[in-house]
């Protein structure tokens, strides 16, 4: 249940391409962090932005998600312009997201940290609370078992009631995913989920992106782990110093010489090695 | 020069001064640490009823001063002692509160041992009002301004020329490039604490002879100096400087043509405009968020 | 209702169950209902077991206060906004329903909801002007209001009687005064109730919502949590709260002064608060008992009374920075974790 117009829902069934970037750039009073930006994301596919550090992805991902607002450009959700929206107002209209810098509630359970992302689907009126009528308290079971499910999904098996500092960083980031679907989204951005993780729990996340791509997720992927990068995409985007630098299948662009200018410059032969798949 | 605006004027600096002082070394704690230290108006209540006490054993004025700084430079000491060790184990909130009950102990320390009643202590010149512009002022007002310019000059140059001064003003904008460029950082946060303390017994002392003090008179100044602090722009030197002057005269000036009864209500009412237009005060640099 | 379905036997087989510290707090509402009924009943016994009035009359200044520490705690606990002018919002109660009661002659029972619906009024406007300002210059905004209208009572003689007060008419159910202890059982009904809404708040997806402001404001945004709107609300209830109380003590004792509005009242507040364990609502309750005895437990030593209040505060900080109640907990979960070992 995702709270759309009906007009936008309607329109869901018709386009293929959800999201729509057309020109977005961004600056922050000094020289433009992100220029130009344009490019389209395919229902249920799963897009990776990638590019050396300070390319500006996390700025995209930022204003993908209403915390920034761009400068110039605009985003279209199906065809309709979000650039002013807010970010629980995104969140209203289906897009979820997770965070570099884990942003994960340190003083409520694991099974709240989860449903923190139920939010929308529940009573969250005050008086509502307080009151505990009887189908808030309906709507509270299904979404704990809703929720368990979830961190089942997402391959965490913990008990649900202890805080989260008892995980690990590993078990914090399926944590994040886990709050994030929590939300019925139908766009998912991941803000690197694989940083810090070994090959074991990256392969998890591998096939937990998969997984979530069968079921007509949209799935967008900042990461600097190539291999995770190759194996999962169906189109990538790759940006360099705020612009676009090239766009299209693991294959197309693994052989494009600028993207591995923009690689080799930083990283050396080695990359280039690891980018072919 | 109208005698009575002569009077609001000369009382306005005085005020002006000891808000300026205070809110100066509360602005170089919280450049230091990044907490609001509301126990800071205590040194002045520390510096004029230190020397009060001192000087009714018998002890010579210039002693009874000097002893008062003293106090009040060892309990910004302990202060900043209990500040670190709070601020490392649980957050900038905790702080602020410690800094609460450090200022409620202070204060009733005083209450405790030398009771509610006012003191004053005497000129350091004469009590003879002397003539200027029109109407008449107060030696000690000269002294005052004389001392409080003496200091900030001396802080002033200190910052731009010594050593020490100038590790502290590269402390104050970013502690962690400071930490690595071989600055101690914590000497730092015991040097802000330092100075505030004696910035504020030194305000207690010499406006002392013209402002009764008493064991809760440093809770209003406090409070005020923090106004002045923020209004000026939090972080900013000379906006704390100036935001205390200018506070001063305000109160002095409502007190005069507008209504007395409304004097403390000045500050306030002036913070809560200033955070109605300009969140950051008037220096102030804008806070950002990093996601 | 749900668009993806999460099937257990797609799941990943290798992820190992996660070493979990002992000791982890587990919320267990059976629990506390359990200490709820205990509470309630001692205080039930109270006036038969101590009916002397000056007692009682005590016993009531905690009941007003731990429902005041509870809606501040409610406040600081969650979003982490720090009043600290919360006083004024309690005189400002008291003041609105003791002259909608002189001035329009209306009768108690309507000019204490009315004198909640003012000062909630108030508390939204406050709000909405300042809450977009971080963390401490809200705690300075606070402080200038309260100050302000401290000032403003304390000068203001049509309004408030000027600096030495004025009378409030007091309540009378069926032409009678409730007295000390009939009082006692009001404050009584009052406090259990505020202590199962706050309770209830704080679990619901509402009370989520809350606390997730101090740790990942950022995250709740993204989760589709309107935090602006929500740190408005929960100010707003906890303006409510106290407002109430003030109106309901200004009907009690017959009398209110500007110096229910002062500064150290709200020191006094967040020192209850602080002490109890901020966010939690048994530790207010607790923290409101400590704060409110202690000054008739020095009341041979009055002059150090400011003395050893900040040294409680300053214990507190530097020993138990999560506050009694809390701390408590924590020790007991440790003590029973090692003992199922």
């Amino acid at each position: 249940m995702i709270l759309v117009s009906g007009k936008k829902a309607a329109q869901q069934h018709h386009t293929a391409s959800i999201v729509q970037v057309d020109g977005l750039g961004k600056k922050f009073g000094g020289p433009p962090v992100l220029s130009d930006i344009s490019f389209k994301l395919q229902r249920g596919q799963v897009h990776s932005i990638i590019g050396p550090n300070g390319a500006g992805k996390t700025t995209l991902l930022n204003i993908l998600t209403g915390i920034y607002k761009p400068t110039t450009g605009r985003v279209l959700l199906h065809g309709n312009d979000m650039s002013a929206l807010e970010p629980h107002q995104l969140a209203a209209c289906g897009v979820s997201r997770t965070f570099q810098n884990l942003k994960v509630c340190f003083n409520m359970s694991v099974q709240e940290n989860v449903l923190l992302g139920r939010h929308l689907h529940l009573q969250t009126g005050f008086l509502a609370g307080i009151l505990r009528l009887p189908s808030m308290q309906k709507n509270e079971e299904e979404a704990h078992t809703l929720a368990r499910e979830l961190l089942e999904f997402v391959g965490l098996r913990v008990d649900a009631a202890l805080r989260p500092d008892a995980l690990s960083y590993g078990a914090l980031k399926r944590l994040e995913i886990a709050r994030a679907l929590a939300c019925d989204p139908q766009l998912l951005l991941l803000d690197e989920p694989a940083a810090g993780l070994n090959p074991q729990e990256t392969m998890e996340i591998k096939k937990l992106i998969e997984r979530l791509a069968e079921q007509s997720v949209t799935v967008v992927l900042v990461e600097h782990d190539m291999k995770l990068v190759m194996g999962v995409s169906d189109n990538i985007v790759v940006m360099n110093y705020g612009q676009k630098i090239a766009e299209g299948s693991p294959e197309t662009v693994a052989q494009n010489p600028d993207v591995i200018a923009a690689y080799l410059g930083a990283h050396g032969k080695q990359e280039k090695a690891e980018v072919t798949p | 020069m109208d005698a009575a605006l002569v009077q609001f004027l000369s009382s306005g600096i005085t005020e002006g001064a000891r808000y300026a002082l205070v809110a100066l070394g509360f602005t170089l704690i919280y450049n230091a640490s990044g907490a609001i230290n509301f126990a800071q108006g205590e040194s002045i209540m520390l510096g004029g009823m230190m020397t009060a006490v001192l000087l009714g054993i018998g002890m010579p004025y210039s002693a009874a001063i000097m002893c008062a700084v003293l106090v009040a430079l060892v309990t910004s000491v302990v202060l900043q002692k209990l500040a670190v060790h709070t601020l490392n184990k649980s957050g900038v909130l905790t702080v602020i509160i410690l800094t609460v009950a450090f200022g409620m102990i202070l204060r009733g320390f005083v209450q405790a041992f030398w009771g509610t009643a006012t003191r004053s202590l005497p000129p350091f010149t004469s009590a003879d009002p002397l003539r200027f512009l029109g109407g008449t002022i107060l030696p000690q007002t000269l002294w005052v301004i004389a001392v409080t310019t003496i200091v900030l000059l001396a802080l002033g140059w200190f910052f731009r020329y010594s050593r020490v001064g100038r590790a502290f003003l590269a402390a104050a904008s970013n502690a962690e490039t400071a930490q690595l460029m071989g600055i101690n950082v914590r000497f730092i946060l015991l040097l802000a604490f330092v100075i505030a303390g004696f910035l504020g017994s030194v305000a207690g002392v010499v406006t002392g002879p013209i402002t009764y003090t008493s064991y809760d008179a440093g809770m209003m100044v406090g409070l005020k100096a923090i106004i002045a602090a923020i209004v000026g722009g939090m972080g900013s030197v000379p906006g704390a400087v100036v935001g205390g002057l200018l506070l001063g005269l305000a109160e002095a000036l409502t007190a005069g043509y507008i209504s007395s009864q409304y004097k403390d209500a000045v500050p306030f009412l002036i913070v809560v405009l200033v955070f109605l237009v300009r969140p950051n005060g008037f220096f102030g640099r804008p806070h950002l968020e990093r996601v | 209702m749900n668009n993806l379905k999460f099937k257990a036997n797609d799941t990943p087989k290798a992820a190992p169950a996660q070493v979990v510290a002992a000791g982890g707090i587990r919320h267990n509402s059976r629990r506390w209902m359990i200490v709820l009924a205990v509470f309630v009943a001692l205080a039930a016994l109270l006036p038969f077991v101590v009916p002397n009035p000056f007692y009682i009359a005590i016993a009531n200044s905690v009941l007003i206060n731990a429902v005041v520490a509870v809606s501040l705690t409610l406040l600081l606990g969650t979003t982490g906004q720090l009043s600290l002018g919360h006083a004024a919002f309690y005189a400002l109660g008291a003041y609105v329903s003791a002259n909608l009661a002189t001035s329009l002659g209306l009768p108690v029972y309507l000019t204490v909801p009315l004198a909640v619906v003012g000062v909630s009024v108030f508390g939204w406007a406050i709000a909405r002007l300042f809450l977009r300002l971080s963390g401490y210059y809200l705690a300075v905004a606070t402080l200038g209001v309260g100050l302000l209208l401290s000032i403003v009572l304390r000068n203001e003689q049509q309004l408030s009687g000027g600096p030495d007060g004025m009378p409030v008419e007091a309540l009378q159910v069926f032409g009678i005064s409730p007295g000390e202890s009939g009082w006692y059982w009001i404050f009584l009904v009052v406090l259990v109730a505020v202590i199962i809404a706050a309770k209830n708040l704080l679990r619901s997806p509402a009370g989520r919502a809350l606390r997730s402001l101090h740790d990942a404001e950022i995250a709740a945004k993204t989760s589709g949590i309107d935090t602006q709107a929500y740190k408005v609300k929960v100010f707003v209830f906890s303006c409510g709260l106290v407002g109430l109380m003030g109106a309901l003590y200004g009907h009690y004792s017959g009398f209110i002064t500007p110096a229910a509005a002062s500064f150290v009242r709200s020191v006094e507040y967040v020192m209850m608060v602080v002490v109890g364990g901020i966010g939690s609502v048994p530790g207010a309750v607790v923290g409101a008992g400590i704060v409110t005895l202690l000054p008739h437990a020095l009341a041979s030593m009055e002059h150090y009374e400011i003395l050893i209040i900040g040294c409680i505060l300053l214990f507190t900080i530097l020993f138990m920075p999560k506050g009694l109640v809390p701390t408590l907990h924590h020790l007991l979960n440790r003590i029973k974790n090692r003992g199922q070992k």
